[in-house]
C-alpha cells in the first residue's frame, strides 16, 4: 500500500510524473550513450587483434599495443623463435602510422605489410579477394567510398605510390583505418632491411602458450611477447587512458542532472502533500512508514527513468547499427549496472530532505490548519 | 471488574502548558476523565477552552505536561515517543471536521492504507476495507476518489477508516462542522450506533447543540477545566441542555436556580408553579 500511495502520489500530477521521469532518462541516457560509444569506439581499435589470427605477438621490447608506437626487431630473432618447441609458425609484420591520400584526400591509417597469404592481411573483405602485389595496397572500403576512391587508384602511402587493389571491410576505427601492403613492397619503401615490427606467433595444437612466451622471454632478448587478450587490453586501455576524464566528468554531470531533478520532484511532491503526511501520522504511521512511502516515489520515478533511457539507447544502438554509422554504439552490462548503482544513489540523496521534512511533522498539527 | 465496566478511557489530571514567560498558555489544568465501553461523551466549550488539545493529548498526539491517560491497558503517557503510533493506529480511531481523506486514494484505498500501516494487507485489508464501507452504505463508491463525494460521504469513508483497526475509541474533533445539518445528523446516529452496537466509546468534540441528544454525557470545558454539568442545566420545561452562564433566563425559586432555553419557557415554568402554590 506504500508502494501504491507513491505511485499514486506520483501520478496524480502529470506534469510530476513527466518532470521527474524524464529528468532520469535524460541523465541516464547521457551516459548510457557516452558508454556505448566508448565501448563501440573501444570495441573498434582492437579489430586487428580481434581478427588476425595469431596466438602470441612478440614486439621490439616495451611495445605493447599498435596506437602511436613504432616496433622494429631483427627477423633473425623471429627465425630463432620459430624454432622454439610448440611454436608451429611465426610470421612477420611490418607496421608504421601513416597518411594515406587517396583522390587529394588524406586519411590517418595503421599501415601493415604482411606475406601475401600468411597471417596479417586482410579479414573481411568488400568485393574481391586479392593478395598485394609490389606496387598495391589494399584500403578500407569506408575509406574508399568517403574519397570516391576505385580500384586501380593511385594511392600515396608510408612514402609509396601505390594503386588500390582491393577493399578491406572492418577496419576503421574512431582513430584510424588499416591499410595492407606488401612486406617487401614495405621494406623497400622505407628503407627497411633485416627487421621486423611484429611477430604473429601460431602456437601447434595442444601448445601451452604460456610455457611457450615463457621460453620466448627467457631465450629471446630484447623482445616483449604478449597473448592476444594482453596485445588488445593494452590497446583498449589507449581510448579508455584518454577518455576516463571525459567520462567522470559526463558521469558526474548525469549523475547531478538526475538527482536535481529527482530531488526536486520528490521534494516538491512531499511539500504538496505534507498534510496528508501529517494525517497519517497523526492516524498512527510509524516514520518508518513514511519514510517507505517517499522511497517508493523516488524508487518508482528511478525505475521508470531508468527503463526509458535503457530503452532509447538500445533504440539507438540499433539505429546507428542499422545505418552504418562510423562509431558504433554498444550498451554493455557494465555501463547498465554503473548507471543503475547511480541512479539507486541519486534516489536514496534525493528522499533524504523530504524524509527530514516528514520526520520534522508533529503528529498534534493535524489538527491545527 | 468485568471488561465491560472498566473504562476504556481513564484521564486523570490532565495539565498541559504551551509556551513561556508572556507567551504562557495553561490550555488545560487538571483534568480527568473516564469513558466506558458504548458511551459517547460530548466534550463542549468556547473557543480556546482546551477541547482540541484534550483530544489530541487522549489520542497520543500530543504529551501532557502533567497527568496521566490510559487507553485499554496502555498508560500512553509514560510511553516512549517511537511505541505511540503503534497505540494509535490500533487503539484509537480519528475523525476530523475536514475529513482529512488521502487525495490520491480511492474510498477502499483509504481505509486499506491504515490497515495496512497496522500489518493488514493484500485482499485480506481489501475485504475489510469494503465491509466497512458497505456498513457505511458506501458499498457504490468503493473506487471513487475524495474529489468525487459529498461531504457525508467522505465522512463516512472517514469513520470507516477510524474503524479499519477496530479501535476501543474514537475521537472526534467537530465531526459535523464541515456538513449541512442533515447530513451532519446522519454521521452523528452512525456514531451513536457504532457505540451501541459495538460497544465503541466516541468522543466527540463539538459546538454543534445538535449531538447533544445523541451523547450519554455532556461536559463543559471552560477554560481548561471541566465544569461538569455544574455550569449546564436542564430546561425543567422543554427538558434542553443550555449552559447556565449563556441561558437566556433564569428564576429562583425557594431558593433554587432554575434556567431556561428561552423566556417563553420561563413564563410558563413561572404560570405552572403559581397553579401549583394555589393548590397546596
Ligand atoms: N501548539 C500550541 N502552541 C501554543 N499554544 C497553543 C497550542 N495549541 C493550543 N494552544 C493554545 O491552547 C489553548 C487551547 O487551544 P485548543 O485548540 O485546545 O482550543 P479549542 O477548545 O479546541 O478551541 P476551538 O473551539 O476554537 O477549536 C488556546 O489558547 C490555544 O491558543
Ligand atoms: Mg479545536
Amino acid at each position: 500500500m506504500g508502494v501504491a500511495l507513491a505511485s499514486r502520489n506520483l501520478f496524480e500530477n502529470r506534469t510530476r510524473l513527466v518532470v521527474s521521469v524524464a529528468g532520469v532518462v535524460l541523465a541516464a541516457l547521457l551516459i548510457l550513450v557516452l558508454d556505448g560509444v566508448l565501448a563501440g569506439a573501444t570495441r573498434q581499435v582492437t579489430t586487428f587483434m580481434d581478427n588476425v589470427p595469431f596466438d602470441l605477438v612478440v614486439s621490439q621490447r616495451g611495445v605493447r599495443n599498435l596506437h602511436m608506437t613504432t616496433s622494429f626487431f631483427a627477423e633473425s630473432k623471429l627465425r630463432e623463435i620459430a624454432r622454439i618447441d610448440g611454436v608451429r609458425h611465426a610470421d612477420p609484420v611490418l607496421y608504421t602510422t601513416t597518411f594515406l591520400t587517396l583522390r587529394g584526400q588524406r586519411s590517418l591509417a595503421y599501415l601493415i605489410g604482411y606475406e601475401p597469404g600468411r597471417p596479417g592481411g586482410p579479414w573481411a573483405w568488400a568485393g574481391r579477394q586479392v593478395l598485394p602485389t609490389r606496387d598495391g595496397i589494399i584500403v578500407d572500403a569506408r575509406i574508399a567510398e568517403d574519397f570516391g576512391g576505385r580500384i586501380g587508384d593511385p594511392v600515396t602511402a608510408g612514402g609509396a605510390d601505390l594503386r588500390l587493389e582491393g577493399l578491406a571491410k572492418g577496419t576503421t576505427s574512431i582513430l584510424n583505418s588499416i591499410a595492407f601492403m606488401d612486406r617487401d613492397a614495405f621494406e623497400s619503401a622505407q628503407g627497411l632491411q633485416g627487421v621486423v615490427s611484429f611477430g604473429l606467433i601460431t602456437l601447434d595444437p595442444g601448445a601451452d602458450a604460456d610455457r611457450v612466451a615463457r621460453q620466448i622471454r627467457r631465450e629471446i632478448p630484447g623482445v616483449t611477447v604478449l597473448t592476444r587478450e594482453e596485445f588488445a587490453d593494452s590497446e583498449r586501455r589507449v581510448v579508455s587512458d584518454m577518455s576516463t576524464e571525459l567520462m567522470q566528468m559526463m558521469n558526474f554531470i548525469g549523475f547531478l542532472v538526475g538527482l536535481a531533478v529527482v530531488a526536486l520532484t520528490v521534494y516538491t511532491t512531499t511539500l504538496q502533500k505534507l498534510s496528508e503526511y501529517g494525517i497519517l501520522k497523526a492516524i498512527g504511521a510509524s516514520n518508518a512508514r513514511l519514510v517507505r512511502v517517499v522511497c517508493a516515489q523516488s524508487a518508482i520515478s528511478i525505475t521508470l527513468g531508468l527503463l526509458g533511457a535503457l530503452g532509447i539507447a538500445l533504440l539507438l544502438q540499433g539505429a546507428l547499427g542499422y545505418f552504418g554509422g562510423r562509431v558504433p554504439m554498444v550498451v554493455t552490462w557494465a555501463s547498465v549496472l554503473k548507471v543503475t548503482i547511480g541512479a539507486a544513489a541519486v534516489g536514496s540523496l534525493a528522499s533524504l530532505l523530504p524524509i527530514a521534512r516528514i520526520a520534522r511533522l508533529k503528529p498534534a498539527e493535524v489538527f491545527r490548519r | 471488574m468485568s471488561d465491560v465496566e472498566r473504562p476504556v478511557l481513564t484521564v486523570r489530571g490532565v495539565t498541559k502548558v504551551f509556551g513561556e514567560g508572556a507567551s504562557r498558555v495553561e490550555a488545560l489544568r487538571g483534568v480527568d476523565l473516564d469513558v466506558d465501553p458504548g458511551e459517547v461523551v460530548l466534550i463542549m466549550g468556547p473557543s480556546g477552552s482546551g477541547k482540541t488539545t484534550l483530544l489530541s493529548i487522549i489520542g497520543a498526539l500530543l504529551k501532557p505536561t502533567a497527568g496521566t491517560v490510559r487507553i485499554g491497558e496502555d498508560e500512553v503517557t509514560v510511553m516512549s515517543e517511537h511505541r505511540l503510533p503503534a497505540v494509535r493506529i490500533r487503539q484509537v480511531g480519528f475523525v476530523f471536521q475536514d475529513f482529512n481523506l488521502l487525495s490520491a486514494l480511492t474510498a477502499r484505498e483509504n481505509v486499506q492504507v491504515v490497515l495496512d500501516f497496522a500489518g493488514v494487507s493484500g485482499s485480506k485489508a481489501r475485504q475489510r476495507a469494503t465491509e466497512l464501507l458497505e456498513g457505511m452504505e458506501l458499498g457504490q463508491r468503493l473506487d471513487f476518489l475524495p474529489e468525487k463525494l459529498s461531504g457525508g460521504e467522505k465522512q463516512r469513508v472517514a469513520i470507516a477508516r477510524a474503524m479499519a483497526n477496530d479501535p476501543a475509541l474514537l475521537l472526534c474533533d467537530e465531526p459535523t462542522a464541515n456538513l449541512d445539518s442533515r447530513i451532519g445528523h446522519d454521521v452523528v446516529v452512525r456514531l451513536r450506533e457504532i457505540a451501541d452496537q459495538r460497544g465503541k466509546s466516541v468522543v466527540i468534540v463539538s459546538h454543534d447543540e445538535r449531538i447533544k441528544p445523541h451523547a450519554d454525557r455532556v461536559l463543559w470545558l471552560d477554560d481548561g477545566v471541566f465544569r461538569e454539568m455544574a455550569t449546564m442545566a436542564v430546561d425543567p420545561v422543554c427538558g434542553m441542555a443550555i449552559e447556565r452562564e449563556t441561558a437566556p433566563a433564569h428564576l429562583e425559586v425557594d431558593g433554587e436556580t432554575y434556567y431556561f432555553c428561552s423566556r417563553g419557557c420561563m413564563r410558563e415554568f413561572q404560570e405552572e408553579h403559581v397553579q401549583k402554590a394555589q393548590r397546596s
